[in-house]
Parts: structure tokens; sequence; C-alpha cells
């Protein structure tokens, strides 16, 4: 659901700390018509120039400034991903991303009552970065 | 008139998705450009301030809102939390619990009918248990009656059983438009056309499944058919098409029911509903309440690479000159 909005415009960004890459981040728009509690995100696999991120690498940072594994969202019921909130999510990663041209793919899904099949949703969007 | 005309909040969705609206620019829209007062708000989708707290100040900003642009709260639209855990459903008395404080959230905003559903048996016992709280907060706990679920199901049966049984005045339905569909919808079919499928086999799905002689799978690929194709044939699939005169069996408990379209041209015409019998049955029953459109054709423009915009208050001001027309024509005025 939401696939050409899911990407922000905002792009890919490499995340400097003490002047030294530490990962890349991008953000993302929910896959629903309406906001949830972060524990109903089921999945959310990342892939960048084709190579999966592994799942430990990515953090969820909600709009109050925690920060979240995709392990520790399962009980994570009190903060909510709202509907058009752009979601940072970060990508722990020695040295980031080299510059130039990258492509993201996203597959998120959430747990909603009447998809039991899930509703997974594909984006992916190519970025430049500095 | 008996039948009144509002909006679904849910139709401006892809605006306030992009931050292009907040609620308030949502609520201002449908009263000053569709001209219509009726607001049927999805509190989890469009939060008041602090949701899903609901303080006494964000009640006072929505009924300023009410007030400033002269509307009305209709239906208010409730999201399922079932599932909130990955490792178990909620039980009935966690939902039983969760449905009283949204009827709560509900009634103090101001709205006369809870619009629920029923996806799961569960969802019977609850919504049964959750009565007498709506009956004293004087709202109706309505299960929206929509595809793939018709009248003739028991989604819709059960409840209505329960309704007869316990003699409740705050049980009913939303009947969802949807349900009287003809075609698939027009804008998911430009959608896959621009994926790849073939007009003339969506054409013949379309007319069979009319026919009430759906293909089979073998059928669509004797013709060639692709992926996409095959896609069009499972959606139809999930299509209803129920008998309008059944409308008048629950239209006893209906107060409010869900204007679903897809796409209005510009001569106001939705082609993928049968909405003149329905209407003609809500008129021949002298059916009182809220029709709210419920624009949901952008969805089908989301593909990545679609640079395709519909204006949804345009789109839900011509749903509205097509059902006034309707109403004039089939009343004879």
């Amino acid at each position: 659901m939401n696939e050409k909005y899911l990407i922000c415009e905002e792009g890919l960004r490499n995340v400097v700390q003490d002047g030294k890459k530490v990962g890349w981040e991008f953000w993302l728009r929910i896959p629903y018509y309406a906001g949830v509690p972060l524990s109903m995100i089921d999945h959310l696999k990342v892939t960048i120039d084709g190579e999966a991120v592994p799942e430990e690498a990515i953090r969820f940072n909600t709009s109050c400034g925690e920060v979240f594994t995709l392990q520790e969202l399962e009980t994570v019921t009190t903060y909510r991903w709202e509907y058009g909130e752009k979601a940072r999510i970060t990508v722990l990663q020695d040295d980031g991303l080299a510059p130039g041209r990258h492509k993201l793919e996203v597959d998120v899904a959430l747990r909603i009552i009447y998809m039991p099949k899930g509703n997974s949703s594909y984006a992916w969007a190519e970025f430049d970065v500095e | 008139m008996a039948i009144k005309l509002g909006v679904s909040l849910y139709s401006l969705q892809e605006d306030y998705y992009l931050g292009k609206l907040d609620l308030e620019g949502c609520i201002e829209r449908v009263s000053n450009e569709v001209g219509a007062d009726g607001i049927e708000f999805l509190p989890d989708q469009m939060p008041l301030p602090g949701w899903p707290e609901l303080s006494k100040e964000a009640v006072d900003l929505w009924f300023s809102w009410m007030e400033k642009y002269n509307t009305v709260p209709t239906s208010y639209g409730a999201v399922f939390f079932d599932t909130m855990y990955k490792n178990r459903m909620l039980t009935v008395k966690e939902v039983v619990d969760l449905t009283i404080e949204d009827l709560k959230r509900a009634a103090r905003l101001g709205f006369k009918v809870y619009r629920t559903g029923i996806i799961r048996k569960e969802h019977l016992e609850i919504l049964e248990r959750c009565l007498p709280v709506a009956e004293e907060l004087g709202i109706q706990i309505a299960t929206e009656i929509h595809a793939p679920r018709g009248i003739h199901t028991w989604w819709t049966q059960e409840w209505l059983e329960v309704i007869q049984r316990t003699g409740t005045k705050a049980g009913g339905f939303v009947p969802d438009m949807g349900i009287f569909s003809v075609s698939l919808p027009v804008p998911f079919v430009k959608r896959l056309l621009r994926e790849g499928a073939n007009e003339a086999i969506i054409a013949r799905i379309e007319e069979a499944y009319r026919a009430k002689e759906p293909l089979s799978e073998e059928d669509v690929r004797g013709m060639g058919g692709n992926e996409k194709d095959l896609q069009a044939l499972s959606s139809i699939n999930r299509l209803v098409y129920d008998d309008p005169e059944w409308l008048r069996e629950v239209l006893p408990y209906t107060k409010h029911i869900h204007g679903k379209f897809y796409e209005m041209t510009e001569d106001y015409q939705e082609s993928s509903i049968d909405y003149a019998n329905a209407i003609r049955v809500l008129l021949d029953a002298g059916w009182d309440g809220y029709i709210s459109s419920e624009y949901e054709g952008q969805r089908h423009y989301f593909d990545i690479g679609c640079d395709t915009y519909m204006d949804p208050v345009e789109q839900c001001r011509r749903h509205h000159v097509m059902i006034k027309n309707l109403i004039a024509k089939l009343s004879g005025r």
C-alpha cells in the first residue's frame, strides 16, 4: 500500500558520529491508511545495492526520540507510527555508504487483522549520497 | 431530504499523508468545498492531539471545529488492534476493554455511530458484551457490511441475530456501497493495464462476473492471460453484488452508509457500483441517515512511477452531485 510514497524524498544520508561515519539512514511512511502501535510492525526488510541489511543493524526512531531494534519493536505498544509520519530508519554500518548513487529497497509489513495473508509492501528508490 | 450527505475524511487521506492538509484542513475542505456537513472521522488515521488519550482540550478543539465549519460528527471509524502482539491475538476481554474505552472517546466527540466490523467469530461476543455500555452512551455499534462479505453471509446475519435476540437499540450496520459492485474499480483496471494486463481479457472477466458465471484460472490462461489478468480475476472474485432489495433487511438497524466510490467522471458517473438501484431502495424505504462519501480510488495511483494525482475534494463533490441527481430522478423531482 502507498508504494510511491513509502520512501521519503529526504533520501539517503550517512550518519556521522564524532567525525566518523557509523551508518546511514532514510525516512519511511507507513504502508497503511492509519497509524498503529509499533508492535504491529510485522517485518521491515531493507536492501541496499542488492544486499540485504542484517536485521540486527536496523533501528526504528520514534517521533519522541526513542530508538528500538526490530526485535524490541515487538513489545512497543505505547508509541505509535502515525499515518503520514516520516519515521527515521537507521542502519548501523561502519564507514556508512560510499559517495555516489545507491539503490534502496524496502519490504515492510504490518499485522492487520483483515489481511490474514499480510500486507507486505515493497518500494525502491535511488539516491545520491555525498 | 431523509438522505443526508457527508464525507469520510478517509477520502482525503492522500493529502493528509503527504502533510498537505491537517485534520482541521480536511474538515474545512469538506464543509467549504464539497459543501457537506456530515463528518466521518477515523481517529487512528488523523489523530487529535495527545491521541489515544482524549483530553478536555482536544474535545473542545474538536467541537470548536464543528461549530466553525458548521459540521456534525456522524460516524467514528474504529481500527482493530487484535493483532497488537506478534505471539498471540488479544483475548476477548482485552478487546472488550479496549472497545469500551474507544466507545467512550467516540461518544465524547459527539458521534452517534461507532463503525466497527466483524472479522473473526470472537467479535460477535466482543461486540455483544459492549452493547450495554453503548446503550448508556447513546451510540450505535455498527458493523460494516463490506466486500467480500455481503448481507447474506454469517458476518451480517449472526450480528443481526444478536441485535434481534437482545432487543438492543445500540446495535446496527454500516452497509458499504461496494457490496453493489458491477465491475472492478475503474482506476484499478487502469493500474492493471499500466502493468501489462490485456484489456480484452479484463472485459471478458467482468462480463462473466456480471453474468454470475465467473471464469476460472484455466479459462483466463486459455485466453492467453498473464499474471496481471489473473490478478484481475482473483480481485473480482472478492467483489460482491448483493441484490439491492436485500438492503431492506438491514435498514431498520442502519443510520449510516458508506458511499464507497472509486472514480467519478466529469459527468458524474461511477460505473463500478450500482448506485441507482441502491438509492431507489433507500428512497422507497424512506431511509433516514447519512451517506458518507468514501473515495478509495486514489490508492490505485500509488504505484511507483505513476504521477497521477486525483483531487479528492473534487471527487467527493462529483459524488454528491451524482447522488443528488439520482434522488431527484428517482423521486420524480
